[in-house]
């Protein structure tokens, strides 16, 4: 059983706030500018009380993946592992300092910059006449089930791409997913084709072009949350096995 | 407070770096780590420090396998590898980031070391010469007031006058209650620091020197012959004579050149080895 | 700080004290520099200095006050001198003689050059 002390975990994140905590200065450009461009070009759209949810939430999820995805960046050559690897904690307290960070750490800090920038944009652009009621609401349903979306997904394939790939992580770990995405439907087209092969004309007819019958409900409304569950459970188990092999 | 016994050690299956190698460090001793290059210096000093896993046999460092890297270990340690790796930040925001995990820090001692060495304290430290990023990780391992320093080859890169100020530091460190593994191909930089010697060869420790035992068992001398004298225990060609090895048959104490004397150790039949061999086992009956 | 290559550091750092004694640099009752001072000082092993130490004060040259540090003794400059003498006597002296015999010098002639080095090393005092 490995140690796990609150006090180092502490530190830990400490040091990877003043050693990279300035790369998070990097985003607020980008959100900045994609705010204005937003809102000024749909100001017609303002009268969407969920405007700004919907901005947010996308928002979130792109760059909480991106964020995610350069968390552990000294293990990534072989002088920095050495380096971390000495570091007095030790490989659970490492791993859960760099989920604290680029989890919880960065969704306060994200929703925060996210709130204040809206006021900003809107105040900015409302002296030009522009804009309208300003209505970004983090508690709302749709943001706090996107939250949920981020914790489960979208930060636990950020930091398995940060521990699987050594460069461009978050383009190699989307296109990993396009590919796997891509080799699933392959595989799903043949099976139908296989298994419903009676209703096929031909091997390359389309599906909409098929009747299978009534279809049936295999799932219920409850099982996605369980099933981004089990998914990010094993994507965060994933990450860890990999880190602790990596510190070989 | 390290242990190795009967490591066997190998990047790759089939190829044995290590085999049987048994090493002990205790406090109070600055331990130089000699070996011909590719003998696997670097590759012990990881393995000491817990950083490489052990094919077969144990290491013990405080009392815990170094393998687990316990945070209580690691913080009683400060290992500076030979390829530093620093952030692109100071050494202040390094100090602050990565001083508090050692229980003994001192942020003075560190800004001393980094002056002492007459390193800028403000510049980015990527833009930093290979020489004043050593310096500073040196500064920063001492600062640490850990009571185990291991060093890989910390004079690589170092000035001249550096190499001065090393040594000095180095003397000021060492204390009863501290052990210094320092890895070398470079002896002569730190000659009269270090001791014991422990040489390094063909996959094991072929000998662990005290030097005051060294120089009880054998004696060193210039001789200026022209012919090489085929009687002593190892001799070697310099300017103007020959630099030899004999036993000590007066007593009297001489100071071993560290160049010749493990020289003298790895060649093949070492005579040398088998005379400090067989010396020991007289002190010890 | 440069080492011959066969007396021991710890002798020759022993021989640089015992100089700094006679030539009175250091007095009798002054206190050494600490073993951590010195050894930083002339960059070796601090167990080498430790030895140093050591061997002085065998040949009751210095004296350990505990907790305090190291004192040069009372009468050191005196022994030193008489062993320092002793040694050129019994070691040096006699390879000197050999090589005069050699050469064919006469105690006349060696006796009117030391005094001639006398007379000219006192006036350049």
């Amino acid at each position: 059983m490995q140690p796990i002390s609150l006090h180092r975990i502490g530190l830990l994140v400490r040091r990877t706030f003043l050693l990279n905590g300035r790369k998070w200065f990097a985003y607020l450009g980008p959100l900045l500018a994609i705010l204005f461009i937003a809102w000024s070009s749909s100001h017609d759209d303002n009268s969407n009380p969920n405007y700004f949810n919907t901005v947010f939430s996308i928002l979130l999820i792109v760059f909480g993946f991106f964020q995610a995805s350069t968390a552990l960046s000294e293990n990534k050559t072989a002088d920095g592992r050495q380096s971390s690897l000495t570091v007095p904690a030790s490989d659970t307290e490492k791993f859960l300092s760099a989920w604290l960070y680029s989890g919880p750490i960065f969704l306060v800090l994200f929703t925060l910059a996210f709130f204040v920038l809206t006021w900003v944009v809107t105040g900015i652009l409302g002296l030009f006449g522009i804009g309208g009621v300003v209505a970004f609401d983090p508690t709302h349903e749709s943001v706090l089930s996107m939250m949920k979306f981020f914790f489960l997904i979208a930060q636990p394939l950020g930091l398995l791409a940060a521990i699987a790939f050594d460069r461009y992580a978050a383009g190699k770990m989307i296109g990993s997913i396009m590919a796997i995405a891509f080799g699933l439907s392959a595989l799903a087209a043949i099976t139908v084709r296989i298994v419903y092969r009676d209703a096929f004309e031909g091997f390359f007819t389309p599906v909409s072009n098929i009747n299978m019958g009534e279809p049936q409900m295999a799932v219920t409304s409850e099982s996605p949350l369980i099933l981004l569950l089990v998914l990010g459970t094993a994507l965060l188990a994933a990450t860890y096995f990999k880190f602790q092999e990596k510190s070989v | 407070m390290i242990h190795l016994q009967n490591l066997d050690f190998g990047y790759r299956k089939g190829e044995r770096l290590f085999q049987g190698l048994d090493l002990n460090v205790e406090r109070g001793g600055i331990y130089g780590l000699l070996g011909r290059n590719g003998a696997g210096k670097s590759t012990l000093l990881k393995l000491m420090t817990g950083c490489l896993k052990p094919d077969a046999g144990s290491v013990e460092l405080f009392g815990r396998e170094a393998f687990d890297r316990h945070p209580d270990s690691l913080q009683r340690l400060y290992f500076l590898p030979e390829q530093v790796y620093l952030p692109a930040r100071s050494w202040k925001v390094l100090a602050k980031a990565y001083g508090p995990f050692y229980p003994n820090f001192s942020e003075e001692a560190f800004y001393n070391g980094l002056e002492t060495f007459h390193v800028p304290t403000d510049r980015k430290l990527t833009k930093l010469s290979l020489g004043q990023k050593k310096k500073g990780l040196i500064s920063f391992a001492l600062a640490c007031n850990t009571e185990l320093l291991v060093l890989d080859e910390p004079t690589n890169g170092l000035d001249i006058p550096s190499k001065a100020q090393f040594r000095s530091i180095m003397a000021e460190t060492a204390t009863d209650e501290r052990a210094i593994v320092v890895s070398t191909h470079q002896v002569r930089d730190l000659a009269g620091l270090i001791d014991p010697i422990m040489v390094v060869d063909n996959g094991t420790m072929i000998a662990h020197l005290d030097l005051n035992e060294v120089s009880n068992a054998l004696s060193f001398s210039l001789e200026s012959s022209l012919t090489p004298p085929i009687d002593a225990l190892h001799h070697e060609r310099v300017p103007g004579g020959y630099y030899v090895v004999r036993p000590n048959t007066t007593g009297r104490h001489t100071e071993p050149d560290l160049e010749v004397l493990f020289n003298a150790v790895v060649a093949p039949n070492s005579r040398v080895l088998a005379t400090l061999a067989s010396a020991s086992q007289f002190q010890n009956a | 700080m440069q080492f011959k290559a066969t007396t021991t550091i710890y002798e020759q750092i022993a021989g640089m004290i015992e100089d700094n004694i006679l030539s009175g640099e250091l007095a009798e009752g002054d206190r050494l520099q600490s073993v951590r001072a010195l050894a930083a000082e002339v960059q070796v092993n601090p167990n080498t200095v430790q030895r140093t130490f050591q061997s002085l004060q065998d040949s009751e040259l210095i004296i350990n006050q505990r907790g305090i540090g190291y004192f040069i003794a009372e009468g050191a400059q005196k022994r030193i001198l008489k062993e320092r003498r002793r040694l050129f006597e019994t070691e040096v002296l006699p390879e000197q003689f050999r090589q005069l015999a050699l050469l064919g010098f006469t105690p006349q002639e060696i006796k009117t050059l030391y005094e001639s080095y006398l007379a000219q090393h006192a006036l350049s005092n």
